[in-house]
């Protein structure tokens, strides 16, 4: 809220948002992939696009090119993968750490609120020494639900134009 | 192979990379014996400095590389940026409409005169002093032209166009040795079996752009697996378990492994003759195929190609396969193409394109890139295992206790049932079934003659039998 004063009850949906971006961190750091998927909604759609070098006044997100374009049926699929045993490239899985911030958004009242919010993601593998950080804007609409806040819509902004991963085998 | 032309004790610090170190001229000398056994030493795909060095001088600007699809730049200004070895370059229609692969460099202090990865320009200024050079490459401009520039004959100094730059079907090589064979020679055989899909599908088009991801390991640790197909029922096994791949292990064996020469490999899986397969694509698009530009052998193996995989020597793979992000769901078929970039001795950038049929239904169009978003590329869960694959054998053959350990690629040869067909009707050398190895040999004896040679390598005819 810039230029004016924050009621009350806004302060109490932003910080429902926030609580709930931050329990979902924690489900994914701690590998609590299933609980995770419980957080979205069944029409969820999940997008990264791809991102590319351009001038000031051009657009980095290309046109129809992607990293990822899921449905909850795609996600499902692959946290199932995951619970196999040969999901060779998660298992054993990258070490996680999530730090959210900057959660902005609203308007605070209805049933979804439009929420941003920006990510670090510290990723390590194996026994090396060796991380990634990938940082990235977060565009997602979280839905008022009988079982509380979900997630319903997630575009992934990546700060990056080539990965600095191999591959992408974590949730952002 | 000629070792001892490499042998100039008066070249200048600078040339010393073209010398071969005595452990290197020793590793060399053992491994067209190796490779008849069916071994492969483990540092063939090490990320040793020297041998990086060789590849970097010899093997990259030798070799085609593919650098873009002409769908990637429809109208006359577009432009995306493109690399060949780690030498960047403009991939660029001109205002001509003309289609040219232009060094990202200015002729005035070699500053680079882009930095976007894809637009659409009249020309381009380079950001030092201005110089400015239009659409096909021509410097039309120098601020203080008179002052400072006066006599400058502006026909002689504009960008640098790559030496060589062909297309196939669409697809553009490029080439920095002007010595090199045209793309077709190059392409030989192999061009045979790309044509049962990229000839007869002859409308493809790059949906979006490439996505581009670095991999902390050797160009090489890609190009082992596109035509490998023994690993997927390890590797990708989860990919089975969760249906995403629906051809079942029995039935993905059969079919062909092709070795077309120039170190070209070609995999095929084939159904049953009296099965029309065409990669799972649906009869709405295949029906608008002519079949009449393939002979009777192409026509049969498209119309049964449950799967089209391979890599074009070196670093060029393709992959045309029906697979589904989506448990439950039907398969769909898609078609990707990969670059495997050398970015240094340690580190690989995978590029991936997907490619739909553009006279294909919009909901075809849609369907067929998601599942090949899903399921290969940057977050793809295939790709996510290969990783671990093939960083593990660069790991081996960079570790000096197990660089020298000799690797089996003995399948088709001395073990295993795949055999050379006698009377294959087509080029090339075809094994009965797709558990085989022999491919990749003649893929490491033609990567050997790129590096050790000082003249414009031999490209390698494909065997007679299996050697």
């Amino acid at each position: 809220m810039i230029n004016g004063v924050a009621r009350s009850e806004d302060i109490a949906a932003w910080f429902a948002c926030y609580q709930f971006l931050a329990f979902e961190a924690e489900c994914l750091d701690d590998n609590r992939v299933t609980d995770w998927l419980g957080l979205l909604t069944p029409d969820i759609t999940y997008d990264m696009p791809i991102m590319q070098t351009q001038r000031r006044t051009g657009d980095p997100i290309a046109p129809n090119g992607w990293h990822m374009k899921e449905t909850f049926g795609s996600l499902e699929s692959r946290v199932a993968r995951l619970g196999t045993n040969s999901a060779w490239g998660e298992d054993p899985p990258s070490r996680t750490r999530r730090l959210i911030g900057n959660v902005r958004g609203g308007p605070w009242g209805g049933a979804e609120f439009d929420v941003r919010s920006n990510l670090l993601l510290y990723l390590g593998r194996g026994d090396s020494v060796d991380s990634a950080v990938l940082g990235a804007e977060r565009r997602d609409v979280l839905r008022c639900t009988a079982d509380g806040l979900r997630l319903a819509r997630r575009t992934v902004l990546l700060s990056h134009t080539t990965l600095p991963v191999q591959s992408l085998g974590v949730f952002l | 192979m000629n070792l001892s032309a490499t042998k100039n004790p008066s070249a200048p610090p600078v040339m010393r990379t073209r010398l071969l170190s005595p452990e290197m001229r020793a590793r060399f000398e053992r491994l067209d014996v190796d490779l008849k056994e069916g071994l492969v030493p483990a540092w063939v795909f090490g990320s040793d400095p020297e041998l990086y060095a060789l590849e970097r001088e010899r093997l990259f600007p030798r070799v085609w590389t593919f650098v873009g699809h002409e769908s990637e730049i429809p109208s006359p200004g577009d432009h995306v940026l493109r690399y060949v070895g780690e030498d960047s370059f403009l991939f660029i229609r001109g205002g001509d409409g003309v289609i040219r692969l232009l060094f990202n460099a200015c002729r005035h202090r070699g500053a680079q005169i882009c930095a976007v990865e894809r637009g659409n320009s009249k020309g381009f200024q380079c950001p030092y002093h201005g110089w400015t050079y239009s659409s096909t490459g021509e410097l039309v401009a120098a601020p203080t032209q008179d002052e400072a520039m006066g006599g400058l004959d502006r026909s002689q100094w504009g960008l640098i166009a790559a030496p060589r730059l062909e297309r196939y079907h669409g697809f553009y090589f490029a080439c920095l040795d002007a010595k090199a064979p045209s793309l077709e020679a190059y392409l030989g055989h192999a061009a045979y079996y790309l044509d049962i899909f990229f000839g007869l599908f002859d409308d493809l088009e790059v949906v979006g752009v490439p996505q581009r991801y670095m991999w902390p390991t050797s160009w090489k640790a890609g190009f082992d697996g596109f035509g490998d197909d023994y690993h997927l029922i390890t590797l990708h096994r989860s990919l089975f378990q969760i249906g995403a791949i629906t051809i079942p292990y029995a039935a993905n064996i059969l079919g062909h492994h092709v070795i077309a020469g120039g170190g070209h490999n070609i995999t095929i899986s084939i159904a049953p003759s009296d099965e029309t397969a065409l990669w799972g694509y649906p009869k709405e698009v295949t029906d608008r195929y002519s079949f009449d530009k393939l002979d009777p052998l192409q026509a049969d193996l498209a119309r049964r190609a449950r799967v089209l995989v391979g890599t074009i020597f070196p670093n060029f793979s393709y992959l045309i396969i029906p697979l589904t992000g989506t448990k439950g769901q039907p398969a769909v078929a898609f078609a990707q193409v990969r670059l495997w970039q050398p970015r240094g001795e340690n580190r690989m950038e995978a590029w991936s394109w997907t490619l739909v049929p553009k006279r294909a239904p919009a909901s075809f169009k849609e369907q067929s890139h998601l599942a090949a978003v899903q399921t290969f590329g940057s977050a793809g869960v295939f790709d996510q295992d290969d990783g671990v694959a093939g960083g593990g054998m660069v790991r081996t053959g960079t570790s000096v206790f197990g660089r020298n350990m000799k690797l089996n690629y003995q399948a088709g040869l001395r073990i295993g049932t795949a055999a050379a067909i006698k009377d294959w009707p087509g080029p090339g050398l075809a094994t009965t079934h797709r558990y085989e190895e022999n491919s990749y040999r003649y893929t490491v004896r033609q990567w050997s003659r790129f590096v050790l040679a000082d003249d414009y390598p031999e490209i390698l005819a494909p065997p007679r039998v299996l050697d």
